[in-house]
């Protein structure tokens, strides 16, 4: 052995991972008599950085993948630009109206398109994309079928299965029924692979699964297996899964995140052509969440989406490698070779569509037959109050009456409002006695006005739920969640005829002997925290949403912020900011971190947990999330920025 | 009339599309991105470890804690109690029922319990107040296992007897790789008795390495441990989790590469296990082997085992197989509930030439059989720190050929 060999392996080695034996063996008896690999180790164990792609050749070198995240953020620049069109707000205009304020839109952009298209050049891109969310959110609400086939190209799921072939059925009828069904045609070389066959069929808020629950698509390497489900349910609290290959609502929600690269002619029809990551368009790819065995995408892989630029649904999807660390641990871990990143591991192709009404018994439910839809009389009958009915639903109509099984936490009553694609629901549950908001709301959602009703706690779009908002009242509990955009949501939400309260003290106070948090008004905290000057539109779009602080003996020790996104989770969930006294670093906590100083950073970034800390003025201040680093240091200098002045 | 309003509407919408798109291109300034120059000028450094991880192996005995905290090198050492506690129901924040084995089978989770006050320290500082939940009697998922679950914040487990909300989901590295995480009083309920390994901070005087800490610790071990009286430290960057049994996978991610089964103890050996039917019959095959002969392990590593064999078979090598112990045996390691739960309920490990390699013994294996085993992409028991060298278990798929 040569002692790059060696030395890769003692990287190896320090990562964590086990070496074979016999290589073992190998390795200590040339590091024992070589005092260049002997000086390695040493040298390698005082690095001690998580920042490691592959068995090193030396001494790890921290400033070649930071200088590829900085070039990585300046390719993405256009996604963190901040410009953003003002959103509508008010009731919904008359259909008819609607209808012309669509044409309107298409026409604008239309014309947009024919001087070149604000894209050009690609810093402009943001414009563009607010009027694609403008035009597919025009569109929901005229949506009433549609039926598309597709075909699914995916390469490298394993050595033996280089690529597979599926064809996808996805089909909807008003109200809120879809179905999804995907068929295998991939020759397998050994029977041990069970084939990805799914069918999966929605009738909100009932759904069923049938096909192999095989690996979670994140679990990189998961090995097939041959268990199937069969499951139904009458309740589901998640927003529709196949909706985004008919209309990509839920991907569109926001302009962040989207690049427009230009029209292209699809298949012979005008579409526009926009990119974004893999993380920001997963509401796009609902098949991979339906069980059956799916390779690994990372967050970072670049998503491209051709749409109809007449009803934009997706013509074409392709996703294409990143160069993402996880990527590299992944190859590693399972000896893959690397993926180039120019050519496409999954490609999802439209190659047929029609816009007329699928046959209503595609979205049968076994077991079902319809039991759980009854008539707001018979609801009544059946839970004994009327449940509490909104004014302000412009064209929204009321579909389908629910009582969900009990349960933990179950409303005891679910409306759902549908307007073609679009839908709203009110789950109701008299005498709600948890331990934070009702619903799927986290207790430290943003607090919003209500007129005339109070207050309610928001969240945004996210982790398969639609915008959120959860109410207080004095006898009964609500939760809406919904497709529509946040002033619409908001504008339905204060028609109820509910008081909102606030959030009693006993969601917003933990104590725990001497040390209590509590949740406190955001101006409070951000006084409190030095940050009175923070900018209410952070880049990446973020707001602060809600704030705690945390006293120790009655003495303020700590400040915590949570940052959000407004409309929808780009990024995933929120970055959390930590403030609090202390004129240094506390020790690391993760496997591996990086020392940075810069300007007024004296801090650390940990790759492993996707945390920057610093010290500035005295005090010690973290931001953490799933963003990678220079969109976290984007939000740190805005932070800084402030802190400093 | 109305076809008449929609025209002049796509007409003038065309138009103020172009002219708008026109006026913005000399309003719209390229974006610029604030971290920019932040990461340009960047410098990097690196700090040496302050926090190391040490564990015995089946625990660490009474009163060593406390001698370890009495070192002057030392400052917080605080210990993790880990053990197997069953699932029977949960619910996601929904109120949607999530996890319901069929009863009298339960899901068997790796839950480990802290003094909260003392872990807080351990994580960083915007984790630490979570533990005032955990103090209360909540509890943290890891983000594996949150994933494997469906399940986060607000979510609500009946597990090891008690119902218990999560207050928070970790990353794993944060929580040692465990499934769940409460505090040593609620653990306590659920039967979460046995302490695993410690993590041990250095006094702020002291600069210490694994080799040194190690050094301090063995002394201290009593001499009635026998064949257990080693002691492994890590530090940071050393291993991927902070866990006893640091070398092979976290249960957790066997679940998520194997899958997860509900099971129930064997009646008359709670030692063993009955795993769930539907589970063993999707998830297990039983077939014929080159070299080792009938086999029943999971269907995921029969391939691999197949093509180790094979290269035995093909290297002439088959005869350094002497007898074959057993693939898939649903049970605790060493067959004894205060354990973890063995691999071999996965029907992921497999045991070879038993006589001469029992556990903690000097392994007699033959080096060629644990190299064809081993580029097969299996762990083999003899390099921990007790050896096991009859033991083999899956570690990854096979690498290609390193140069």
């Amino acid at each position: 052995m040569i002692c790059s060999q060696v030395q890769a392996l003692l990287s190896a080695r320090l990562d964590g991972e086990h070496l074979p034996q016999r290589q073992v063996d190998a390795v200590e008896a040339h590091a024992t008599g070589c005092p260049a690999c002997t000086s390695f180790v040493e040298a390698s164990r005082r690095a001690r950085v998580a920042v490691r792609i592959r068995p090193a050749e030396r001494v790890p070198d921290l400033v070649a993948p930071i200088m590829e995240a900085i070039e990585l953020d300046r390719v993405r620049a256009p996604m963190h630009a901040r410009h953003r069109l003002p959103s509508r707000a008010g009731p919904r205009p008359p259909v008819r109206v609607r209808a012309l304020v669509a044409a309107a839109l298409v026409s604008a952009l239309v014309g947009s398109l024919v001087v070149g298209g604000p894209w050009r050049p690609p810093d402009e891109g943001p414009v563009a994309a607010a009027a694609i969310v403008q035009g597919v959110r025009g569109a929901a609400p005229s949506l009433d079928a549609f039926r598309a086939t597709y075909t699914i190209v995916e390469r490298g799921l394993a050595p033996d299965v280089p690529v597979r072939s599926l064809d996808m059925d996805v089909a909807f009828l008003a109200p809120q029924r879809f179905r999804l069904q995907i068929r295998d045609r991939t020759d397998y070389p050994t029977s041990a692979w069970t084939p990805t066959d799914i069918v999966y069929v929605e009738d909100m808020p009932a759904s069923s699964l049938s096909g192999p629950t095989g690996c979670p698509a994140d679990v990189a390497g998961c090995l097939p297996t041959r268990d199937t489900v069969n499951a139904s349910s009458i309740y589901s609290a998640a927003a529709p899964l196949p909706a985004d290959l008919i209309l990509p609502l839920a991907t569109f929600g926001s302009a962040r995140g989207v690049r427009v690269i230009g029209t292209e002619q699809i298949d012979g029809r005008a579409a526009v052509h926009v990119e974004m990551s893999f993380a920001r368009a997963a509401p796009l790819f609902p098949f991979l969440r339906l069980g059956g065995t799916w390779r690994p995408f990372f967050a970072g892989d670049l998503v491209q989406v051709w749409l109809d630029a007449d009803g934009w649904f997706p013509l074409r999807i392709t996703v294409s490698p990143s160069s993402d660390p996880e990527r590299r641990l992944w190859e590693m871990r399972f000896g893959r070779a690397p993926e180039s990143t120019d050519a496409p591991i999954l490609i999802v192709r439209a190659v047929g569509f029609d816009a007329s009404p699928p046959d209503p018994s595609l979205f049968a439910i076994p077991g079902m037959d319809g039991a759980q839809t009854l008539s707001l009389a018979e609801l009544v009958d059946r839970t004994g109050f009327l449940p509490v009915t909104p004014t302000a639903l412009g064209e929204l109509t009321l579909s389908t009456v629910v009582v969900p099984p009990e349960g933990l936490a179950t409303p005891r009553s679910l409306l759902v409002y549908t307007e073609g694609l679009d839908y709203l629901r009110i789950a109701e549950l008299p005498a709600w006695s948890g331990p934070g908001p009702f619903g799927p709301v986290d207790a430290l959602a943003e607090e919003v006005e209500l007129p005339g009703v109070g207050v309610g706690f928001y969240e945004p779009a996210g982790e398969g739920l639609g915008r959120r908002i959860s109410i207080n009242g004095a006898e009964t509990a609500l939760f809406l969640e919904t497709s529509l955009p946040r002033e619409r949501l908001v504008a339905v939400a204060a028609s109820l005829p509910i008081v909102g309260l606030p959030m009693p003290r006993s969601w917003r106070v933990t104590t725990s002997g001497d040390v209590s948090i509590a949740r406190v008004g955001v101006d409070f905290a951000l006084a409190a925290a030095g940050l009175e000057g923070l900018p209410g539109d952070l880049p990446g779009g973020y707001v602060v949403a809600s704030a705690r602080i945390e006293r120790t003996e009655g003495v303020l020790t700590a400040v915590t912020l949570q940052l959000r996104q407004r409309e929808v989770d780009a990024a995933g969930p929120p970055l959390t900011l930590h403030v609090e006294p202390g004129a240094g670093l506390p020790p690391p906590s993760s496997a591996g971190q990086v020392l940075v100083r810069s300007g007024p950073f004296d801090g650390r970034w940990s790759p492993g947990s996707s945390q920057l800390e610093w010290v500035q003025a005295g005090a010690y201040r973290s931001l953490q999330g799933p963003v990678d680093l220079p969109a976290m240091a984007a939000v740190a200098v805005a932070i800084a920025e402030v802190g400093s002045s | 009339m109305r076809r008449a309003l929609v025209v002049a509407v796509t007409v003038l919408g065309f138009v103020a599309g172009a002219l708008g798109t026109l006026a913005m291109r000399g309003s719209v300034l390229p974006p610029t991105d604030p971290a920019v120059p932040l990461l340009a000028a960047i410098s990097t450094g690196t700090e040496e470890p302050t926090t190391f991880l040490a564990w015995i192996p089946r625990g660490v005995p009474g009163g060593f804690a406390r001698d370890v905290r009495a070192l002057p090198e030392t400052g917080r050492v605080i210990v993790v109690s880990e053990e197997i506690v069953w699932l029977t129901r949960s619910w996601n924040t929904a109120g949607e029922l999530v996890d319901r084995p069929p009863p009298p089978f339960r899901i068997p989770i790796d839950a480990a319990a802290v003094d909260p006050g003392g872990f807080a320290q351990f994580l960083p500082p915007p984790d630490r107040a979570i533990m005032a939940a955990v103090a209360n009697g909540e509890a943290i998922l890891g983000s594996t296992s949150a994933r494997l679950r469906g399940l986060g914040p607000g979510a609500v487990l009946d597990v090891g007897g008690e119902r218990i909300r999560i207050a928070a989901v970790l990353p794993d590295e944060r929580v040692g790789a465990a499934e769940l995480m409460v505090s040593r009083r609620t653990g306590r309920r659920m039967g979460i008795h046995n302490d695993r390994y410690l993590l041990i901070r250095t006094d702020e005087a002291h600069t210490l390495t694994p080799g040194r800490l190690g050094g301090l610790l063995r002394p201290l071990l009593p001499a009635t441990l026998g064949v257990n009286r080693v002691i492994q430290v890590r530090a940071p960057g050393d291993t991927p989790f902070f866990r006893a049994g640091d070398s092979v996978l976290p249960p957790v991610l066997v679940k998520a590469l194997f899958g997860e089964f509900a099971a129930r103890r064997r009646p008359g050996s709670p030692g063993e296990l009955i795993v769930e039917p539907a589970w063993a019959r999707d998830h297990l095959i039983t077939t014929e082997l080159p070299v080792i002969g009938r086999v029943t392990c999971h269907r995921g590593i029969i391939d691999q085992l197949t093509t180790a064999m094979r290269a035995l078979e093909a290297e002439g090598l088959g005869h350094l197989i002497r007898s074959y112990h057993g693939c898939f045996v649903p049970r605790f390691i060493g067959s004894d509930p205060a354990n973890m739960l063995s691999y071999h309920s996965w029907g992921i490990a497999f045991d070879l030439n038993l006589a001469g390699n029992v556990r903690g013994a000097e392994p007699r294996q033959d080096s060629r059989l644990v190299a064809a085993l081993e580029d097969g992409g299996f762990l083999w028991g003899g390099t921990w720190i007790v050896p096991d060298g009859n033991h083999f278990e899956y570690r990854r798929m096979p690498e290609p050929s390193l140069p």
